[in-house]
């Protein structure tokens, strides 16, 4: 093994890597079948444009995908995320529209989510309240707060702002390369941190890691306001892609979607168990889903059964073959 | 397991422009038959208070319709009550039981399920209530506030049809984001695509595809468009919808003023007025005014309480292209009550 | 003696190609107690799962009460006459006694359930296995013991004839385990078969008829119990000669614990407890152990000095003092909290001083209180010359207290994490640089310490929750005595609870050299007086939530402990 040329060994070492990939994560597998599904039945999927259009659409997806991840692992939970995408794209909005600078207004878009998944993470983390609850009044109350201060539709922001969803870094997207370096930091904030180990520790058996010292309230608090802030930041991009925000119907049903994407990608709801990588797979697996759907032309119900078979189908798939693997 | 993912605010879109959805003034008054019956007290009656039952709080017309039609109210001596029932039929359900059980003189409801609010309209009219039924009509009420929203689907179809006509040569490619998830937005389509594809037979439909809020438009349109890169048309069952195609075809690199695009929408909500205003390729809206309905809101039950035999309104809606500039100003002023 | 009541012959069953029983023979006939030994992973739970009907075996047969099975389902199971009564209860805490014992089988009348015909039965039940409670009690509010007892009763409604005991003892106090090994002596005259599977070798010397040592999926010893030496089992148990532990030279003889010590000198204290033989070692010869004794509180042992160390008496004379070679590490005056205290004490460099009481006695909330994890009322709390108030477990951690707690699975464990991530978790910051991980240190340290508790298999991404309870407990224990932290006072809770006899001695080593090669003090918590002996230099009495009495040097013996617990209860209960 050792003496073995580099040279042959390496592609080997590729392959056997690859396996193993797939083996922990079967929705790699799954998702190249639908990848391949799709192209071979619309011919344009692997377009690059549509390409770019599923990035596009899978980066907000991904952006607070990958922090409600680490909430998950640890333990919690974070259900208003679709709300506070909507004031956080207000709150741009809004000081866009008035004249603000670009950056100006994504500061304030992140510091209303900070202030919302602080509140979130206070009652859960600090008063030990339960995460489903606290966050799903959030849901609501936040959604009432949005409206109540931004009853109308906001739109036109200037060219300024719209930069943070329209221009192009390298030739890639904004919101894309945002969404690269938010899940790089995931990955190496759970790989290299003590944090990341923590927040294991604390998904797996919080008592023992109260009595590891490890502190079972700053870590998960800190992800509640790391997840705000994200889920604002998600809801200033769409308000700048789209030029609009509207505040009772921006990111509904978002907080669903997005923790669909975490759990497909395999990061257990019980806590304890996840990776970034799943997280990535997850969210690419709904992007693709959705766009090839609409590719295919396929009617309003029917998109809606498949999606929802593929999901389940996923989620089989990601369950049952490690257990066959092994 | 997931939900599709933007189901409720698809649902929430739906129901404004349901209910903004206006029925244009030619349309034949319905037959008010239930209207002759019940307020016999009438004459001297003076209403004092309206409750105002409109489901979808989402909405933005909902903050709109709020605030003028409690301005409207409060000239005649009025006080609005309203629910908050949160796009739930069941929460509306029990919410107009209670106004029912209190006694609220005049209940204009715009009912989510139309045949769960029929026996709560007859025990308000047993008990002597005023109902007024919104965007609809039911057995039991004494009058209705109707919409034809097929009509603001014709006039949409219509106009962007004449339009690939004088600009396309009758050729192209056109996309429809639809809605077939409740009434209103299946009469939209309907009328949007028949209109359209009679006058426009030469022009290719390469696409119908689901989507009420911007969100969902821009992706659908997005996919639409790396297939078809050449897409000249995007039509909506709502402005917020069309509004997302307008943002994908910009993406796509299409110029703000492309003299071979065309995208049009229904509500007349605010950044789509605006788009149409600023002479973009967003060249029309099939739009309600919300000063409009408001004064039916309110209108239509002191009618019924004064004894009038026909009292019910059709809320008429119009097609606002760029050159109704005067039109489109006062919509926006409309919109935004509280700003003029 | 008459039929067998339990026949297994040539039971095999193997879990991907490891052979988790190998051709096991057992049998039990009625009306005798058949102890069941062997480390953990040596097969025991696999072949009462196989009874229980939860495996199906790949080969042999099971005779129950006559009939022969290839394989049982654990409908079958239960029909056949075999109960289970595992460590993990399974009755269900929000139902009444009586509830429990008809659970799934209630008596009714006109289609309701006959309460009150339940309930009379229930009660016949209890006073069978002479439980203490009521069937209309709720489970879940009595003691543990008195669980258990509902679940025997349990499995007698349903006219079991083969009764299997798992760890029947583990969670029970000294006085609770005389309970139940009276009940089972009970059953055994009633004519039941009963498998009793124990790590402890004073329950088999009093209980069983016969003994069989499973070791590696095999029978590897299997007797009469008359006239086994625990040696003799011991060793088919660890499958070798017993090497003794070489830190426990200064272990004063009195080793004949297992893992302790050197077996056959012990005079091993076989009669029944004497009453005299608590007041010898009192009177203070701890002189080879140097042992400190309290003459204060000796003649009136409970509650009256009960603050022993929070006033005069710890004032004028510093514990230290007669000690010179090891200054106090750990001192502790008028400690109290919720249920406890006033505790005074102190642990020097070096030392192991244990805590003996029964359950509820407060050992483990003084522990929980000095580690941060329960707040304290009063007293102060020193580590060296440092006075540290621990509020949470991470102060006292920075102070240099660390605890493993009694309830590994609950407390210690994340099963789903590797190995590594175990015994590392809180090395994993201090390790760091510039808040990275070191990753190359934190293999390194975890060899280390892997090494030194004798962790097996010593795989670093494995996950803890595959491991057996005993190297499960030492991944714990590695938490504390790896390198990269810094304990000046290490805290156990039971430290081998549920754990092999290899693995205990191993623990009972790895805490040995800590204390001795670097200091640490010691103090532990423990219901089994055998460990207390193995490990201890002194111990401590604890009753209600007081010290009420110490032992050291030569007067440190299981039967001067059992006699101290005793003598106490009473009085504990006056106070």
């Amino acid at each position: 093994m050792t003496t073995a040329d580099p040279a042959l060994t390496r592609p080997r070492v590729l392959v056997t890597g690859g396996l193993t990939a797939v083996r922990h994560h079967p929705l790699i597998a799954v998702l190249a079948a639908m990848v391949l599904a799709f192209q071979l039945s619309t011919g344009s999927f692997l377009n690059p444009a549509n390409l770019r259009g599923i990035a596009t659409d899978a980066a907000t997806l991904a952006i607070v995908a990958v922090p409600l991840a680490l909430l998950v692992i640890s333990g919690y939970l974070d259900l208003s995320v679709g709300s506070t995408l909507a004031l956080g794209g207000l709150v741009a909005g809004w000081l866009a529209g008035h004249g603000q600078s670009p950056v100006v207004a994504v500061l304030g878009a992140l510091a209303a989510g900070a202030a919302v998944g602080a509140v979130n993470g206070a009652l859960c983390c600090y008063f030990g309240l339960s995460a489903f609850i606290v966050t799903l009044g959030m849901l609501t109350a936040v959604r009432g707060l949005a409206q109540q201060l931004f009853p109308l539709p906001l739109s036109g922001f200037g060219p300024g702002f719209a930069w943070l969803g329209g221009s192009r870094i390298a030739g890639i997207a904004a919101p894309v390369v945002i969404a690269a370096v938010v899940l790089a930091a995931g990955a190496l904030f759970l790989a290299l941190t003590p944090a990341g180990r923590h927040v294991f520790a604390i998904g797996v058996n919080r008592e023992a890691a109260h009595l590891s010292g490890i502190s079972v309230r700053r870590t998960p608090f800190a992800l509640f306001v790391v997840t705000g802030v994200a889920a604002a930041l998600a809801g200033a991009i769409k308000a700048s892609v789209l030029d609009s925000v509207v505040a009772g119907t921006s990111g509904a049903g978002f907080e669903l979607t997005v923790l669909t994407a975490v759990l497909v990608g395999g990061v257990a709801l019980t806590g304890g168990s996840g990776s970034i990588l799943g997280v990535l797979l997850g969210v690419l697996f709904l992007g693709g889903l959705q766009n090839g759907l609409t590719l295919l032309n396929v009617p309003t119900f029917w998109q809606q059964m498949a999606q929802g078979t593929a999901l389940v189908a996923g989620a089989a798939l990601a369950y049952f073959a490690p257990r066959a693997a092994r | 397991m997931t939900p599709p993912p933007y189901a409720s605010s698809r649902r929430g879109f739906l129901a404004l422009s349901a209910a903004t959805a206006l029925a244009a003034a030619g349309c034949s008054a319905p037959q008010n038959t239930a209207a002759s019956a019940k307020p016999s007290v009438s004459g001297g009656t003076r209403l004092t208070r309206i409750g105002l039952d409109y489901p979808f709080t989402q909405l933005p017309l909902y903050s709109t319709l709020l605030k003028l039609s409690t301005t409207r109210a409060k000239q005649h001596g009025i006080s609005l009550l309203t629910t908050s029932d949160n796009a739930n039929a069941d929460t509306q359900a029990s919410n107009l039981n209670t106004w029912v059980a209190r006694k609220v003189p005049a209940i204009v409801s715009f009912p989510m399920v139309f045949e769960a609010a029929e026996p709560i309209a007859k025990a308000a009219l047993d008990a002597g209530l005023i109902w007024v039924t919104y965007g609809g009509s039911l057995q039991h009420q004494s009058a209705d506030i109707q919409f034809s929203f097929r009509e603001g689907g014709t006039l949409l179809g219509e106009a962007a049809a004449r339009w690939a006509e004088e600009h396309l040569g009758g050729k192209g490619k056109v996309a429809f984001l639809t809605d077939s998830t409740i009434e209103l937005g299946r009469e939209r389509t309907k009328g949007m695509i028949d209109a359209f594809t009679k006058l426009a037979p030469g022009v290719d439909v390469v696409a119908q595809e689901q989507a009420i809020d911007p969100d969902t438009g821009l992706s659908k349109a997005k996919a639409i468009l790396a297939k078809h890169s050449d897409l000249n048309i995007v039509l909506g069952v709502t402005d917020a919808a069309a509004y997302g195609g307008f943002k994908a075809l910009q993406q796509a690199g299409r110029a703000k003023d492309d003299g071979k695009t065309f995208v049009g929408g229904q509500d007349g909500s605010a950044p789509s007025l605006l788009a149409i205003k600023q002479g973009t390729f967003y060249r029309a809206s099939a739009a309600l005014a919300p000063e409009d309905i408001a004064a039916a809101i309110v209108d239509v039950p002191r009618a019924v309480a004064a004894g009038k035999s026909d009292a019910s309104a059709q809320v008429p809606i119009a097609l606002v292209q760029r050159a109704d500039t005067a039109r489109i100003d006062d919509l926006l002023a409309q919109n935004d009550p509280g700003a003029s | 003696m008459t039929a067998p009541g339990l026949s297994i012959r040539g039971l095999t069953k193997s879990f991907g190609g490891v052979r988790a029983l190998d051709g096991v023979d057992l049998t039990v006939p009625m009306g005798q107690v058949h102890a069941l030994l062997g480390h953990n992973g040596a097969g025991k739970s696999t072949l009462i799962k196989c009874l229980g009907g939860a495996y199906p075996p790949d080969a042999g047969t099971i005779e129950v009460g006559g009939v022969s099975y290839a394989r049982l389902s654990p409908r079958e199971s239960i029909a056949a006459g075999v109960a289970i009564i595992f460590q993990t209860l399974s009755v269900v805490d929000a139902l009444t006694v009586a509830e429990n014992i008809f659970l799934g089988q209630e008596w009714t009348r006109y289609g309701r359930i006959d309460r009150r015909a339940q309930e009379e039965v229930a009660a016949g039940l209890l006073e069978r296995v002479a439980a203490k409670c009521s069937p209309r009690d709720r489970v879940g509010e009595l003691p543990m013991a008195q669980r258990q007892l509902v679940e025997i009763a349990k499995a007698l409604s349903r006219s079991a004839s083969v009764l299997v005991l798992d760890e029947p003892t583990a969670a029970l106090s000294g006085t609770e385990a005389d309970a139940l090994a009276e009940r089972v002596e009970d059953l055994r005259t009633q004519g039941l078969a009963i498998v009793y599977v124990t790590h402890l070798l004073s329950e088999v010397e009093r209980l069983a008829d016969e003994v069989t040592v499973l070791r590696d999926g095999r029978v590897a010893h299997h007797a009469p119990m008359a006239g086994r030496t625990r040696r003799e089992l011991v060793e088919s148990i660890t499958g070798g000669p017993l090497e003794s532990t070489p830190r426990r030279a200064r272990g004063l003889g009195r080793g004949h614990a297992p893992p302790g010590g050197e077996g056959p000198t012990a005079e091993a204290p076989d009669r029944p407890p004497g009453r005299e033989r608590l007041a010898a070692p009192l009177g203070g010869e701890g002189s080879s152990a140097g042992a400190v004794d309290r003459p204060s509180g000796r003649e009136c042992p409970p509650a009256a000095h009960g603050g022993d160390g929070s006033t005069a008496d710890a004032a004028d004379r510093p514990p230290g003092r007669e000690r010179p070679p090891a200054p106090p590490r750990l001192t502790v005056h008028g400690l109290r909290g919720p249920g406890f205290g006033p505790v005074g004490l102190t642990v020097a460099e070096g030392e192991r001083v244990g805590l003996y009481g029964l359950i509820g006695s407060g050992r483990t909330r003084i522990l929980e209180t000095l580690y941060g994890r329960r707040p304290a009322s009063a007293g102060t709390v020193r580590v060296g010359d440092r006075t540290v108030t621990p509020a949470r477990p991470a102060e006292a951690l920075a102070a240099g207290i660390a605890l493993v707690p009694a309830d590994r699975r609950a407390q210690a464990l994340f099963p789903s994490l590797s190995a590594q991530d175990n015994a590392l978790l809180p090395s994993v910051r201090p390790l760091a640089r510039y808040g990275v991980r070191a990753l190359g240190a934190e293999r390194r340290v975890f060899d280390a310490v892997a090494t030194a508790v004798g962790l097996r298999p010593a795989r670093p991404g494995l996950p803890a929750g595959a491991f057996s309870g005993g190297n499960q407990q030492k991944l714990v224990l590695g938490r504390w005595t790896n390198e990269a932290r810094h304990v000046d006072v290490l805290l156990l809770d039971e430290p081998t609870q549920g754990v092999d006899v290899g693995a205990r001695q191993e623990i009972h080593r790895v805490v040995s050299s800590l204390a001795a090669e670097r200091g640490t003090a010691v103090l532990f918590a423990s219901s089994d007086p055998e460990e207390i002996v193995a490990l201890a230099d002194r111990c401590l009495i604890v009753a209600g939530g007081q010290v009420v009495g110490e032992l050291s040097g030569a007067g440190l013996t299981e039967q001067a402990l059992l006699s101290a617990v005793h003598d106490t209860v009473p009085a504990e209960g006056a106070a």
